[in-house]
């Protein structure tokens, strides 16, 4: 017959693995901050959009987005980074404000 | 010293792993009994939030390299930046490979932004032309794509929406509280509300760990999509680095419609862009920190950025974007959306830049014979002179632009033998010797391309 001691080590002992599990599903690993992102992107409901929008905007959507879209999405991107060290760097030197990054 | 028998090692590897997996479980235990005993938030310290000094203005310089893959494009550009509690500025003094159009909205040499609260200025000195616009201004809203550009003057978007998303030290409370919560908020949604401020999208931050020398949280905003993750490494209280992760971002794209009829639709049919999904594979950025004196005062700055993407790991060799700071100085007065650009106006040798912009413009890739005595003694003085500067010059970006104008007075006056020996041997060197040996061979190439068909007028269209 088990002690008490015994029972509530074994309870301790189950809530120590749950926790750890817990955490690794919960925690971003080493593999997703180094770029491994688990991020899923949320599935598009078609019955959200009217019946005769889906087929077309799809359709179009490789012609448009890979064409002047992403060419000056890319330059956009670029052009802001510019501001960026001075960003952080006007967060460091500025009394009351947390360092952080600026999204570009 | 005699080697350890592989026996004997094995038997002490085993040993440590059992010790270790030991320790380890004890520390399970140990924190199991203090979670269950204690049925209480874990206890937090004060945490160590990277607070700004006050140091006055500062200056520094930037070198920015970017990679353009879609476009197929490399650049590297030098600037000088001037930022102070209420406003930012720069100047790109030089870029490169420079022979060819440089991926970039403008011209990118002699280009200065000033921004402050109220005003977003763009100013381009060598060409006298200024952009102007206040602030605040509206939210971008529909992306409008122009053919693959972006005009600059539209990054005062950027830095509004930037300026909004800051955190301040009344947003700690929050950012305690959620700690506290160990990152799970106010059981109204994962994380926890910030307050709302002037500029500041909706959003919600969870902060999962507070440690001594570790801060690690994400950002919500919009929608949960759209989270940014931050990990703050500290040490001995000193901001040693920011690594952050976003991933997909949702633009949206284009800002048309167009109405059709189709056999598939004879009713008609609306034809509009879905929002395009960009950043597609995320960015991972990595910024390290060093202290660095202003004036009596040790603040922790950035002297490296690095942006990668999950293919183009930030610690790889090609990381899609780098920016590398040095040269932090105190700056006795901030620049002026006036005086911006005057860096380029008021250098001694602005005149005869300007005199060698003006006969480039007149004689590049012209023969020889086309160009006027008079003209051709002033580039052959200006041609000695840069060279000699350039021998002279520490500074990498100065001795490019010197070289530059050295070898590009030479090629219009055909002095071959001195380009080939001595001017653009030692401006590809300068540029290898930097560390940017990619951008070398692409202007290698550019000035062998250009010298093949100098005198061809769809070579000329191209400089």
């Amino acid at each position: 017959m088990r002690s008490g001691w015994q029972t509530v080590l074994g309870v301790l002992a189950l809530f120590v693995i749950a926790n750890g599990v817990v955490t690794m599903l919960t925690e971003p690993g080493p593999g997703q901050w180094f770029g491994a992102s688990t991020a899923v992107e949320p599935p598009i409901d078609p019955r959200a959009l009217p019946i005769n929008r889906i087929g077309l905007a799809g359709e179009i959507e490789a012609d448009t987005f890979t064409g002047p879209s992403l060419l000056s999405l890319e330059m956009r991107e670029n052009v802001d980074f510019l501001l960026t060290p001075a960003l952080i760097v006007q967060g460091a030197i500025t009394e009351g404000d947390i360092v952080t990054y600026p999204e570009e | 010293m005699s080697p350890i028998p592989k026996s004997d090692r094995k038997r002490s590897v085993q040993r440590n792993r059992r010790l270790r997996m030991a320790g380890v479980a004890w520390l399970a235990v140990i924190a199991g009994l203090v979670a269950v005993a204690g049925d209480a938030p874990p206890p937090s310290a004060p945490a160590p939030w990277p607070v700004g000094k006050a140091v006055g203005a500062v200056a520094f310089d930037c070198v920015v390299e970017e990679d353009a893959p879609l476009a197929g494009a490399k650049t590297v550009m030098f600037l000088e930046y001037a930022v102070s509690p209420r406003a930012i500025a720069y100047s790109i003094v030089w870029a490169e490979p420079c022979w060819k159009a440089i991926h970039f909205p403008c011209p990118p040499i002699g280009t200065s932004l000033y921004a402050d609260e109220s005003s977003f200025v763009v100013r381009h000195a060598l060409n006298d032309v200024e952009w102007r616009q206040s602030l605040p201004a509206e939210p971008r809203g529909r992306f409008m794509h122009t053919c693959g550009n972006y005009p600059l003057v539209d990054s005062r978007i950027a830095y509004q929406e930037a300026r909004g998303r800051r955190l301040t030290v009344s947003d700690v409370p929050v950012l305690e509280a959620s700690a506290r919560s160990g990152g799970l908020g106010d059981g109204r949604g994962l994380g926890s509300p910030l307050p709302d401020r002037p500029g500041r999208p909706p959003t919600r931050i969870s902060v999962s760990d507070v440690e001594p020398e570790r801060l690690h949280f994400y950002f919500f905003t919009f929608r949960p999509d759209d989270r940014r993750l931050f990990e703050y490494r500290l040490e001995k209280g000193r901001l040693k680095s920011i690594l952050t992760e976003c991933f997909g971002v949702k633009v949206p794209v284009g800002g048309f419609e167009i109405e059709a009829k189709t056999p598939e639709f004879p009713d008609g049919v609306v034809i509009e862009q879905l929002p395009a999904r960009y950043h597609a594979d995320g960015r991972t950025v990595l910024v390290d920190f060093s202290p660095q004196s202003i004036g009596d005062v040790e603040v922790d700055l950035p002297e490296r950025i690095r942006v990668g993407t999950q293919k183009r790991h930030f610690g790889g060799p090609d990381p899609i974007r780098r920016a590398t700071m040095s040269n932090y100085r105190s700056l006795p007065e901030m620049p002026s959306a006036e005086t911006i650009g005057s860096r380029f106006t008021s250098d001694p040798f602005f005149e005869r830049e300007q005199t060698f912009r003006k006969l480039t413009a007149q004689y590049w890739n012209r023969p020889v014979a086309d160009v006027d005595p008079a003209d051709a003694a002033w580039l052959q003085t200006f041609a000695d002179d840069c060279l000699g500067m350039a021998r002279a010059e520490p500074r990498l970006s100065a001795k490019l632009k010197l070289s530059y104008m050295s070898i590009a007075s030479d090629l219009m006056l055909g002095n071959d033998s001195r380009v080939d020996s001595d001017s653009l041997p030692s401006y590809l060197q300068a540029l290898r010797d930097g560390g940017f040996g990619e951008i070398a061979e692409i202007a290698s190439a550019q000035v062998a391309d250009i010298r093949a068909n100098w005198g061809r007028p769809e070579a000329d269209s191209e400089k």
